[in-house]
Parts: structure tokens; C-alpha cells; sequence
């Protein structure tokens, strides 16, 4: 009898223990993560470099319209220049919201040379000629306006090793903001963000 | 001699003492248990800008003779002591090196800020 049970009790030990060491999935609270940072970019690169080139923008004055109005902004190319794939919009969407937000700034859906402009600008445009919508209701010609900056950058990645044991991976925000009438860059700003770790881990 | 002893080092504990005595941190600033007897708040320089925008400026000192590696956070408040809830207020690190002078900056993100809350913890990596 006890020769029969023991396979059974061995089984659930073992099943008992590995389910111990299953890793467990959380949501991440962000204020309070302290989780040991990557080689790659995570969220709070994109959050850091994002915050530090708002504070750049708003302390410089460029963005204080002399007749209090908000300039209009659109966005130019943000080149992804790194070993990872993502989306450069993850830094920009949030350089965006924190301008618009601070009542100083506002980005039009109109002009991009990123060609991420809202189709629905031209698709209602579009509908001027159709009986089928009431007159009142249509956007008259000459409504749309001319974005009086745009903001275009690069993030850049460089790989360095150290010895042999450990990397550098070294990450450059480039941002710059352009004056669109006279093409004068009227703000720069850089945030680097420097990691180091083992050269086992791979940061792309 | 013994009497000399004495003198010697009543004087070593009022310099050890007055050392350590600290200016007084404002009420905006919260500063991490640990950190309170090694930072020396300096000067705190809060200004509406051009702008319409409130920016604040710390100044603090190192105490330790050996670098400090911290974090700060901005909490930004309306004129009803409201949160305004932004992602500019986030932690931010900044380290100080021993003995020496550092600063904390930080810009409102929006007109209607009146007041902050600046939380320095310190940071273990």
C-alpha cells in the first residue's frame, strides 16, 4: 500500500513546489516602482526624457505668446535611431499632453511630416459637394491653422564595452523645436540616460 | 591637566553639536527620515515667472563628506490645496556629492498652481 502512495505523494510535492515558484503577474504601480531598470528603454526613460524636455520648454520663454494666445505646434519627424523597436510617439504623446495641458501650447492633427495627420481634416472637406449634410453644418474653406512650430528629434543608442564583463548602452533624447516662419531653431534640448550592466544582457 | 581635558572636550561637543545644528527645512519640503540630518536645506526661491508659471528652486547641502544619491517628487497644488493631477510630477533623481551644494528645480505645469510639496527620499541605486 505504502509503495503505491509514495509516486502519488512525490507528485504532489513536486507540483506543490513549482506552483510556489511560479511568477506571480502585477500591475505596476508607477510612483512606487523600484524595480531594478533594464539596458533596453522602459516607460520611465520615455517618462524621464519626456518631463525633462517639458520643464526645458516651459522655463525657456519661447512658448509664451506676446498676446497670450497659444501657439500652434506640429510635430516633424522623431527618428528612432536605436538598436529596439517602438514607437516614437511614446515620448512624444507625452511632451504633447503636458504642453497642451499647461495652456501654452496647442499641436494640430492638420500638418505632420510623419504623415500621421487625422484623415477626417480632408474627409469632411470632402463633403462640401454632397447634398446629403445640412449647409450650416459644413466646414467653410480657410478654417484650418498654420502650426507656428514644429518639433522634430532623434533618439540615438551607443554601445560601449566597458571589459568583459560589462556594457554601456548610452540613450541621447535629441528634441528640437523650429520656428516654422523663418526656420530658426529657437529651443534644443538633450537628455541623455547612460546604463550600464552585464554584457550578457542584450539591449535591443 | 584633568581640568583641561574637561575644557577640551566640552568644546569638541559644543563644535560637534553646533555642527550639526540645522537651518530650519521649509514646510513645502519633506525630507526622508534619513536624510534630514545629512541635508541641509539652504535656500528655497519660488517665483511666478513671465510665463504665468510657478518655478521653485532648492538649494541644498550635503553634509556627509560621501555622494547622496536621492529622489524628488513635485506634487503641484491649486489655490484649494487640490492635487493637480499632471505627469510632470513624478520621481526624478538627483545626487549630491559630499560636502558640496546641489539643486532642485521644478516648473508648475499649469497657471493654476499656487503651491508644491517637494518629497526627497533617498535612493538606494
Amino acid at each position: 500500500m505504502g509503495i503505491y502512495r509514495l509516486p502519488l505523494i512525490l507528485l504532489l510535492l513536486a507540483a506543490l513546489a513549482l506552483s510556489g515558484c511560479a511568477q506571480r503577474t502585477v500591475i505596476v504601480d508607477r510612483q512606487t516602482d523600484d524595480a531594478d531598470t533594464t539596458l533596453e528603454l522602459d516607460y520611465r526613460d520615455f517618462e524621464h526624457a519626456a518631463m525633462k524636455a517639458v520643464e526645458s520648454m516651459l522655463t525657456s520663454g519661447q512658448l509664451d505668446h506676446p498676446d497670450g494666445r497659444r501657439y500652434v505646434m506640429a510635430v516633424s519627424r522623431i527618428t528612432n535611431d536605436t538598436m529596439q523597436r517602438f514607437d516614437t510617439d511614446q515620448l512624444v504623446r507625452k511632451i504633447r499632453v503636458e504642453l497642451l495641458q499647461s495652456g501654452k501650447v496647442v499641436t494640430t492633427s492638420a500638418v505632420s511630416s510623419e504623415g500621421v495627420q487625422d484623415e477626417l481634416i480632408d474627409e469632411v472637406r470632402r463633403l462640401r459637394g454632397s447634398d446629403e449634410f445640412r449647409e450650416d453644418t459644413k466646414v467653410d474653406k480657410g478654417t484650418l491653422v498654420s502650426p507656428d512650430y514644429g518639433l522634430s528629434g532623434k533618439i540615438m543608442q551607443r554601445n560601449i564595452k566597458r571589459d568583459s564583463n560589462t556594457q554601456q548602452v548610452e540613450y541621447y533624447f535629441q528634441l528640437v523645436l523650429t520656428d516654422l516662419r523663418d526656420g530658426l531653431a529657437v529651443w534644443e534640448h538633450e537628455t541623455p540616460i547612460i546604463k550600464r550592466g552585464s554584457n550578457s544582457s542584450v539591449p535591443w | 591637566m584633568g581640568t583641561q581635558h574637561k575644557w577640551l572636550g566640552f568644546l569638541l561637543a559644543a563644535t560637534i553639536l553646533g555642527g550639526c545644528a540645522s537651518t530650519e527645512t521649509p514646510e513645502q519640503v519633506y525630507l526622508d527620515g534619513g536624510l534630514t540630518g545629512w541635508i541641509e536645506v539652504q535656500d528655497l526661491h519660488v517665483r511666478r515667472a513671465d510665463s504665468g508659471l510657478l518655478e521653485v528652486q532648492l538649494t541644498a547641502r550635503n553634509r556627509l563628506d560621501s555622494v547622496i544619491l536621492m529622489n524628488y517628487q513635485f506634487d503641484w497644488l491649486d489655490e484649494e490645496g487640490r492635487q493637480v493631477q499632471t505627469g510632470m510630477s513624478r520621481k526624478m533623481p538627483v545626487s549630491a556629492d559630499g560636502l558640496r551644494h546641489f539643486t532642485i528645480s521644478g516648473v508648475a505645469p499649469r497657471k493654476e498652481v499656487t503651491d508644491f510639496r517637494l518629497y526627497i527620499e533617498e535612493r538606494t541605486r
